[in-house]
């Protein structure tokens, strides 16, 4: 029988950032299905801008979403928040903090809504104009980036067979004639010369502008397949069977593409109960987790160091996932960052200080040898606060608190 | 059929126009000469005389490096040039018919290009690798590309032209199993956040590292300082292989990553080398300078892996984005050769450039590039510096209107795998394509 903690502990690392502790105390003693409909009942949070317009912007912006992230009502509107812009994203690699958060604001309003609404609004998005070169397209000599990444990665996949070539070429054509007025706020603008101004075969169908591709797209039985296959994926930890994809596209493109019938769709499935640390933490998990386990601010700088800063994916199709987060590096890199910072860790309970621990961690299906490990640490040191940074260090460093 | 130009030829095109005489020099000769490996194409030929270019003079390098003859000894460095590089920017087809049609808005004036003969020459960026020479191999690609970043990237990665998805190893991963030592931390090893799927392997270690910089927090704590040894201590046993979960699973796989951690990182020892060893402070810069360090130890690293953070994906402003891809490289390698001199590694290391295609033959409207096909490829070391295999016509393009590929990029890892390492191609590639002969120096 699994303890019900576990499951408690497992719904929050996959619903919010991880195991806050105010969450663990609210929780306590609640069935796991009654904790998944309170976070999916729980409204968006609407966190008061960050303050940019100086040379720290590139910093100030990840930093500010952190502290989001961290808060203990962050829940799964941000959640998914996060997931859009690793799916559907663009980076501060080529795009300025400003057009980066006016994306992210795109991004909160259409997170839980209509992924329809989502993509149209990221097509003519300012930040992802530039970052897949929209801007200054004309239908004459068209980009092709956006055309390709939009089918390949965001909405049709790329093993689907959907589209050709012949669609990328007709597709760029279609989504020509956008600019960004960087003379009036980067103002994005519609220039009816240089777009397209007679139809184009595209997808099997006819489309002549912007809105038409886009709705060609996700009109696409594949478009609901390839979204339910990433986002069940990013909740449960794992591709899904054929049958039960076939189940959740089907539901998502009857609900019209609505996002939250999805989500509801994954997480109250009785298996997802069942896909407990079956994937590793993303780097922006793990650190998010070790903020609370340690109850410590930890700089955004460190993601770095773990190949994860928000809002500066490596390229366009994010972060390389589950198994590329398992390196050396990073490995190092954690053991770097618990060392740093275990310090000022709370102390322990006297007579199990490693049951309460793992207890903050969330962590209650521990292996014996993890436990061993620990336990040897237990004479190592002198004083309860060198013992309180040690365990919490090696806790952190632990595998069990790299899975998520 | 394409013409074919000797060395003899091509050392008297250099001598002809006056200040070019250092241009094919000593430096910059053709690879061979001979019948079964045109190095040269003509093309349609409206060809323009080297000397009349007015192109940059070089200085003369000595002789090239002759490898050392012990396979055992030679190592490798991967260079990674990701987002897909414009082959025509870093070779530029300057003299041959159609580039500067196809090139409206982004072709390299001829004034700036670093010549090689009266054809195609290096980016006017690239002055320390035309002076010290590089084999450049022409019309590299797949017989079958294709328009996507990750499909192509995953063939390379896999060393698979066509794709048949018959490797759950990577090219790189496969390599390191052909001449490491299963008993060694790592064989092949990526500078990167993230563990990379060219290194899988099956029986030797490899993985990834951005900096070895805090390898002082998991070896070598002080007698004096019990705190930091217990940690030490414990984050090793997490890694223990004898205490292995029987779940298996990532919580396994994790466990295996840290028992790697924790021997390379004992094995590496102290480690950090103060400032910046003369390199760029850029990621790629400081990349090679791990690299140099990482090959220098006697770790077992055979293969480093050092992609590019760069973006290479230029579908605007190429011409405005490009050089400065161009000076990165240059300067970094160039710092990359001086650290080797200095640590008598010159003998022993291969550098090789990848990139998972080229771009559009033609720009578009942004100025820019799209994803196209064939591209250009370097190898640099112990090599004999020129052009190998023919440069793609520009004058007839596939149905795409790109370039059609006249080298399988298989045929170039087989190169490196069977000239370079003495790894027969068929061992670790599908098929037994040809490596292309003459590349490498001897003793």
């Amino acid at each position: 029988m699994v303890n019900n903690n576990a499951l408690t502990s497992h719904v929050l690392r996959r619903l919010t950032f991880g195991i806050h502790p105010t969450r663990l105390a609210q929780f306590d003693g609640w069935a796991p299905a009654e904790v998944i409909e309170q976070l999916l009942a729980e409204p968006a949070l609407e966190p008061v801008a960050p303050e940019l317009g100086s040379d720290d912007d590139y910093s100030q912006l990840p930093e500010w979403w952190l502290r989001v992230m961290s808060r203990a009502d962050a829940g799964v509107h941000e959640r998914m928040v996060w997931f859009w812009h690793t799916l559907v994203t663009s980076g501060l690699s080529k795009v300025n903090p400003a057009l980066m958060y006016r994306q992210h604001k795109v991004l909160r309003e259409h997170a839980l809504g209509n992924f329809r609404d989502l993509l149209q609004a990221m097509a003519v998005d300012a930040a992802m104009l530039y970052w897949l070169d929209g801007s200054g397209s004309t239908a004459d000599e068209p980009n092709e980036n956006f055309a390709r990444e939009v089918m390949e990665l965001f909405a049709l996949g790329r093993e689907s067979d959907v589209y050709v070539e012949a669609d990328v070429r007709a597709g760029a054509k279609a989504f020509s004639g956008w600019w960004i007025d960087g003379d009036n706020s980067d103002e994005v603008r519609f220039d009816p010369d240089s777009a397209l101004t007679s139809s184009v075969d595209f997808l099997g169908t006819t489309v002549r502008t912007t809105e038409d591709a886009i709705n060609t797209i996700c009109d696409q039985p594949q478009c609901a397949r390839h979204i339910a296959g990433k986002l069940a994926h990013f909740l449960s930890g794992s591709q899904p069977s054929e049958e039960r994809l076939s189940e959740l596209a089907a539901v998502f493109a009857d609900s019209g593409l609505q996002i939250k019938s999805l989500v509801e769709a994954i997480v109250r499935d009785v298996g997802f109960l069942e896909q407990r640390n079956n994937r590793p933490r993303s780097s922006v998990e793990w650190v998010i987790s070790l903020r609370h386990l340690f109850d410590i601010e930890i700089d955004g700088y460190y993601l770095d160091g773990l190949g994860q800063t928000p809002f500066d994916p490596p390229n366009v199709a994010g972060w390389p996932g589950d198994n590329r987060w398992l390196s050396a590096g990073n490995d190092l890199t954690k053991a770097q960052i618990a060392t740093d910072h275990a310090s000022d860790t709370a102390t322990l309970d006297e007579e199990d200080p490693i049951g309460d621990v793992l207890a903050r961690a969330g962590l209650f299906e521990v292996s014996d040898a993890t436990i061993a490990v620990l336990t040897d640490a237990i004479g190592a040191v002198d004083s309860r606060r060198e013992l309180s940074t040690l365990l919490h260090a090696l806790v952190a460093c632990s595998p069990e608190f790299s899975l998520a | 059929m394409p013409a074919c130009v000797s060395r003899r030829e091509l050392l008297k095109w250099a001598s002809a126009g006056a200040g070019a005489a250092a241009v094919g020099g000593a430096t910059w000769m053709v690879g061979r000469s001979d019948a079964d490996h045109p190095s040269l194409d003509l093309g349609s030929a409206g060809t323009t005389p080297a000397g009349t270019a007015a192109p940059r003079t070089a200085q003369v390098e000595p002789a090239p490096i002759a490898a050392v003859s012990n396979l055992s000894q030679r190592l490798l460095v991967v260079i990674e040039m990701g987002g897909g590089n414009d082959g025509m920017s870093t070779l530029v087809p300057y003299g041959m018919s159609g580039y500067y049609d196809l090139r409206q808005r982004t072709a390299v004036s001829e004034t700036d290009v670093l010549a090689l003969d009266g054809q195609v020459g290096l980016h006017g960026k690239l002055t320390n690798i035309h002076r010290r020479g590089a084999a450049v191999l022409q019309g590299v690609g797949s017989p079958k590309p294709d328009g996507s970043h990750f499909e192509m990237m995953a063939r390379w990665w896999s060393g698979d032209p066509l794709n048949s998805r018959s490797f759950d190893t990577g090219f790189l991963g496969r390599l390191a199993d052909a001449i490491g030592d299963p008993a060694a931390a790592a064989v092949a090893v990526s500078v990167g956040t993230s563990s990379h799927p060219a290194l899988l392997s099956r029986k030797v270690g490899t993985l990834a590292i951005p900096n070895a910089d805090a390898i002082g927090y998991v070896v070598g704590a002080a007698d004096e300082d019990p705190l930091r040894q217990a940690f030490q201590r414990g984050f090793a046993a997490f890694g223990d292989r004898n205490a292995r979960n029987a779940a298996g699973g990532f919580e396994d796989l994790l466990r295996e990553v840290r028992a790697q951690t924790v021997q390379f990182a004992g094995a590496l020892g102290t480690f950090g080398e103060e400032g910046d060893g003369g390199y760029p402070d850029s990621s790629f810069g400081q990349g090679l300078r791990l690299a140099a360090q990482l090959l220098d130890v006697d770790l077992g690293v055979r293969i480093v892996h050092v992609p590019m953070s760069e973006d290479f994906d230029t579908h605007d402003d190429h011409s405005g984005r490009y050089p400065a891809l161009m000076e990165e490289l240059d300067t970094s390698l160039e710092a990359f050769f001086v650290d080797l001199e200095a640590r008598g590694l010159r003998d022993r290391v291969l550098v090789m450039t990848t990139s998972e295609f080229g771009r559009t033959a033609r720009d578009n409207a942004s100025a820019g590039l799209d994803h196209g096909t064939a591209s250009v490829a370097m190898l640099m070391g112990p090599v004999n510096a020129g052009l190998y295999g023919q440069h793609p016509l520009l004058t007839d393009l596939d149905e795409n209107n790109d370039l059609i590929a006249t080298l399988g990029f298989d045929q170039y890892y087989a190169t490196v795998a069977d000239g370079w390492f003495g790894v027969p191609a068929g061992d670790v590639l599908n098929g037994s394509p040809e490596p292309l002969a003459g590349i490498f120096t001897t003793a």
